[in-house]
């Protein structure tokens, strides 16, 4: 008789067992339209599994073989800083991020179109930098020969002006 | 007419400006150069209407003008007090060597101090900035402020003294968050929310509960006496609405405080430090009567199973948490608990703490964190989000329009020190770190480790960031710029400070104040600053600016208002404005152009209208000759009661309600993972065990992973309880803000339940119950002797019911210290320095909090020190002499005669 490994999981209600192939399914489908652009395998076992205290290395080397298995939709991106967690090696990068739903329940995830504190170009060239996200507007100065000029400037996020700004580095 | 108009038209020699400061904006009449009166700024017609709250088939506005707290009523007072600095001073006994050694360090704090014109006490200043700099390095210079002694977006600390020192190079002093401690370690590893710094969500949350809540829990919390921080009395008119409507307020405090007095339907005074069995006996009442919301708990709570059997007494402690159990602890009645329990659960209740919900005393001891993350849950079993069940304080919460961006004083944004106020922002080169309430450890014993970034908005991870003084590839510290105000009263363990003061590893000393205070009597030298009524400057009230800590703190206000700080006279004698004191430094080091980028403080004040969205309100001469601007809580004409012409309608985000109904978030401030509907927590609910604290440090033993009572290391049932029995609660003062008013302004001293004058010293009072003052022979009006083995301070008694007969209740920071005989080991304090006597030890070894509330004393009679007066006043009086023989005084103005006492115009002023 084969022996196979069990996992074992310790979740709130109960400890559950699993093997490598329904571990591994399981994470697959907790991944399965994230609308994160960024994930590693605490997040997967806090909020996925609602895991109870750390996840055991065999557990955590099965999240993160499978996350690197996903290589279609989640890219190993190395060490991260995460406020959480700290240093996460290896964190991934959601591939489909710029194309998933933004928007839930009617209320628009601006903080998942727009990176906080990153300068955009709009479709007239204008440079601006986002310091300031809330939940139906953004303030933004625009930034000129290397300094920021003329007042803060409004900008409705749901406009197609906002729609077509792109992410620059300056 | 109005009676500003009045005013006016009465007077061609009379000039009206505003200001603002903590005790909320002000209007200062000044005439013939003298400020005569300050009054509160009183709305005209062409200000935008207020706000309407429809609630319970009533309506509420406020009332048009602003409600300034007794503390800006003192800054006229205080502008003119006796011990402002006049002029730059220089320590008598302090030798310029050239190594920096033998400057007679041990007389700090009692050496007297001669004048100085400011070209020799600033060229000293840059001679030795420059001798330490060559010698140890860059890092060997640290400097730290106090909060809020000046008022102004230029004048503030994360402003101007951060671009002064940030362009020098200096090791940074990381602040404490000294006033809400538990809440700041503990509640982010309960609901997330590190970005508020363990604070809650305040918005919209006064009409929520006006028109839901039935029950409010005042947990540790004196809103009229805190005041929401800086948000003078607005928010006092709120509390009469809901109390006027049939909302039961229950105040828990072990001192019956100002607010419960007024308000409270219940007053409960549990034993100091015991606030946490209180709540898990809460808890232990509904989980075994079955009144929580058990749906909201499974949907939005994680590991609450452990938790149940915890309070049951099925955890490995085998204690049930029962009320009787707990009555033995806080010495609440069984009973009392059991009713408290069933109306909570029974009413839609909201529960706070402290001056912003996330604050007060009792979170600021030995089991404060433990009380923080209780509080919270207890919120979340009750459903919190729903219709008036939340967690919220009744000190801020009013209606405000989120989508007038104005920069707040903490707000990064709103800074001269950043882009894009400053083209050029200032960079700090020097990474090494210092902690406050350690300071003087590190300086005295030349070495310091600690965890955590004193303020951890960035990251739960940065409070496990492990810290150590001296940093590996650095030179310790050998220069102290003390800015502003006095820790002296503040911080813990206060004597330790005088000693640092002595220490030579500090071979120079400046201190750059107001007001001669007692740190600024231990520096080497003064450079006298003008107070914020003579400079210019720009500023808001309550605000901590989105993105600053506590973000959108001004929704404590009524009116949200923005104010142009006009001078209401010039620079006092020989004080001069901060901006120009450190521009002088910084041109003789060498970068006075990249300072001030060639501009004046007006035009600084300028670019802060500019950035903002001020000018499409208001142009910048608008808005100098109005002197201030009204931000309506909506723009829009459709939101307004067509009858009344007041805002009905405005953009609403109560606090945590997207959460109770599993949406993305959409309050204010909220980060990317809240979009995903999740807390900031690991598993993104209410962690009733902590993922975060078994993840970072399994092993803390002040933050257990659940939440749960444990005795102090300092309280009732502690070693020293035999000697010292009696629990020291020393609130947030409700005479003074921090330390910067107490001192100054004497009128304070005429409010006998602040200060009683003997002998011509203001002795602090605390209040002791009829029965410790019966057994120990003490009367009403006695001074008396609070001591333990940190130290003694002398304090007038007044016998009260208000506290428990195993509590004694004085306010912290009395702002004075004045040790009898000065430099003396243990000699007793007059000033009423309270934090003489509470401990300096920090929460736990992995939390890096004071706990001012874990203090044991012992109290007897005493009797008065028979010598008059303070004790320094000759200081300043020689300083003065010394100016009169050597030349006229440097002004000619009224401000100067009435010093000089040629036209003695004080009388008339007053």
């Amino acid at each position: 008789m084969e022996l196979v490994k069990k996992y074992l999981l310790r979740l709130p209600d109960e400890n559950v067992t699993m093997t490598k192939e329904e571990l591994s399914s399981r994470v697959k489908e907790i991944l399965k339209d994230h609308p994160s652009e960024f994930m590693n395998a605490y997040r997967v076992w806090y909020e996925g599994f609602e895991g109870c205290g750390m996840p055991g290395t065999d557990v955590y080397d099965v999240i993160v073989e499978t996350m690197r298995s996903m290589t279609e939709d989640w890219q190993d991106i190395g060490a991260m800083r995460w406020e959480k967690y700290g240093v996460v090696n290896p964190s991934f990068k959601n591939l489909h991020y710029a194309d998933m739903e933004k928007e839930r329940c009617g209320v628009p995830m601006l903080l998942h179109r727009f990176h906080l504190g990153a300068h955009y170009q709009g479709p007239d060239g204008r440079i601006f930098w986002i310091p300031v996200i809330e939940d139906y507007d953004m303030r933004c100065f625009e930034r000129k020969d290397g300094k920021y000029v003329g007042t803060m400037v409004e900008i409705d996020p749901n406009s197609e002006y906002a729609r077509q700004m792109v992410e620059v580095k300056v | 007419m109005s009676f500003e108009k009045a005013m006016r038209s009465d007077s061609k020699r009379e000039k009206i400006t505003r200001s603002v400061c903590v005790g909320g904006p002000m209007t200062l009449h000044t005439i013939d150069g003298v400020i005569r009166r300050v009054r509160p700024i009183v709305l005209t017609d062409d200000d935008a209407p207020g706000w309407v709250i429809k609630a319970r088939g009533k309506e509420y506005t406020p009332q048009r003008k602003m409600t300034m707290s007794l503390l800006g009523y003192c800054e006229r007072d205080k502008t003119y007090a006796y011990d402002r600095l006049k002029y730059p001073m220089i320590r008598e006994d302090f030798v310029e060597t050239p190594d920096g050694k033998n400057r007679n360090t041990e007389n700090r704090g009692k050496s007297g101090y001669r004048r100085a014109s400011w070209d020799e006490a600033l060229s000293l200043v840059a001679r030795e900035i420059k001798r330490l700099q060559k010698t140890y390095g860059k890092e060997t210079i640290t400097a730290c402020t106090s909060s809020h002694h000046s008022w102004g977006l230029v004048g503030y600390k994360i402003s101007l003294f951060k671009r002064f020192f940030s362009m020098m190079g200096y090791t940074r002093v990381a602040d404490n968050p000294d006033s809400w401690e538990g809440f700041h370690w503990g509640t982010p590893h309960t609901y997330g929310y590190y970005w508020r710094l363990g604070g809650p969500e305040p918005y919209d949350m006064l009409e929520m509960a006006m028109q839901n809540c039935e029950t409010m829990v005042c947990w540790s919390s004196d809103p009229d006496t805190s005041r929401g921080g800086y948000s003078a009395q607005e928010s006092a008119l709120w509390r009469w609405w809901m109390k006027e409507m049939g909302i039961q307020f229950i105040y828990i405090d072990p001192f019956n405080n100002y607010t419960s007095v007024k308000h409270a339907d219940k007053w409960i005074g549990p034993r100091m430090g015991t606030d946490a069995a209180l709540l898990e006996a809460i808890a232990y009442v509904w989980i075994t009567e079955g009144t929580y919301d058990k749906e909201y708990v499974k949907q939005h709570g994680h590991r609450f199973k452990e938790f149940e059997d915890h309070i049951l007494g099925r955890g490995p402690d085998g204690t049930p948490k029962t009320p009787k159990w707990a009555e033995e602890l806080t010495l609440v009645p069984a009973m009392d608990i059991k009713a408290i329990a069933r109306r909570w659960a029974s009413t839609p209740t909201t529960a706070g703490s402290g001056m912003r919900g996330g604050f007060g005393g009792a979170c600021r001891s030995a089991n404060g964190t433990e009380y923080a993350r209780l509080l919270v849950l207890l919120a979340a079993m009750q459903g919190m989000g729903k219709p008036g069940r939340n967690f919220w304080g009744p000190g801020c919460g009013g209606p405000m329009n989120y989508n007038f961006w104005f920069g707040g004083y903490s707000d990064p944004l709103a800074s001269i020190a950043n882009a894009p106020i400053a083209d050029h922002p200032a960079v700090n080169s020097v990474e090494q770190v210092l902690y406050r309430p350690n300071l003087p450890d590190a300086i005295l014993n030349g070495h310091y480790e600690w965890l955590g970034e004193g303020f951890c908005g960035g990251g739960v991870d940065l409070e496990f960031t492990r810290h150590v003084y001296p940093m590996p590839g650095y030179n310790k510290v050998h220069c102290f710029w003390r800015y502003g105000g006095s820790f002296f009263g503040t911080m813990l363990d206060t004597n330790k400070w005088a000693k640092m003061y002595k220490s030579p590893e500090l071979e120079f000393v400046v201190n750059q104040d107001i007001y001669f205070t007692p740190e600024t009597r231990h520096a080497d030298v003064i450079l006298p600053a003008c107070s914020n009524l003579e400079r210019t400057d720009i500023g808001e009230v309550g605000s901590s600016g989105i993105g600053g800590y506590c973000s959108h703190s001004e929704t404590g206000n009524s009116w949200q208002i923005i104010v142009y700080q006009d001078k209401a006279i010039e620079p006092l004698w020989d004080s001069r404005s901060d901006f120009w004191i450190f521009s002088q430094v910084a041109a003789r080091l060498g970068f006075g152009e990249e300072f001030t980028e060639g501009r004046t403080e007006e035009e600084w004040a300028k670019r802060f209208w500019q950035f903002s969205d001020l000018p499409k309100a208001m142009s910048w001469e608008d808005f100098k000759k109005k002197g201030y601007y009204i931000i309506p809580v909506s723009m829009k004409e459709e939101d307004r009661d067509p009858k009344t012409g007041l805002i009905e309608n405005w953009d609403r985000y109560p606090g945590f309600q997207w959460f109770a109904e599993n949406r993305p978030c959409d309050t204010m401030n909220h980060k990317v993972f809240q979009e995903e509907h999740l807390l900031g927590t690991f598993s993104g609910k209410f962690e009733f065990v902590s993922e975060s604290l078994l993840y970072w440090e399994p092993d803390d033993e002040a933050r257990r992973p659940i939440p749960q009572y444990q005795d102090s290391w300092e309280g009732h049932k502690s070693l020293t309880a035999d000697k010292y029995p009696y629990g020291l609660i020393s609130p947030h003062p409700r005479f003074d803000y921090h330390t910067h008013y107490n001192q100054h302004a004497k009128w304070l001293w005429e409010i006998p339940k602040n200060r009683v004058i003997i002998n011509g010293n203001p002795y602090l009072v605390c209040h002791i119950n009829h029965d410790t003052a019966e057994r120990k022979g003490i009367k009403d009006g006695d001074v008396v002797r609070l001591f333990n083995d940190r130290g003694s301070v002398l304090c007038v008694a007044r016998v009260t019911y208000r506290c428990n007969p195993e509590t004694i209740h004085a306010y912290t920071s009395s702002g004075i210290y004045n040790p009898i005989e000065y430099g003396k080991y243990m000699s007793w304090d007059k000033g009423g320095s309270i934090n003489v006597l509470t401990p300096g030890r920090l929460i736990g070894d992995y939390v890096p909090a004071m706990s001012p509330y874990s203090c044991n004393i012992e109290v007897e009679k005493a009797d008065p020190d028979p010598n008059f007066g303070q004790g320094w006043e000759h200081i300043l009086d020689a300083v003065d002499k010394q100016a009169l023989e050597t030349e006229r005084p440097i002004r000619t103005s009224a401000e100067a005669d009435l010093l000089f006492g040629e036209k003695d115009n004080r009388k008339e002023a007053v």
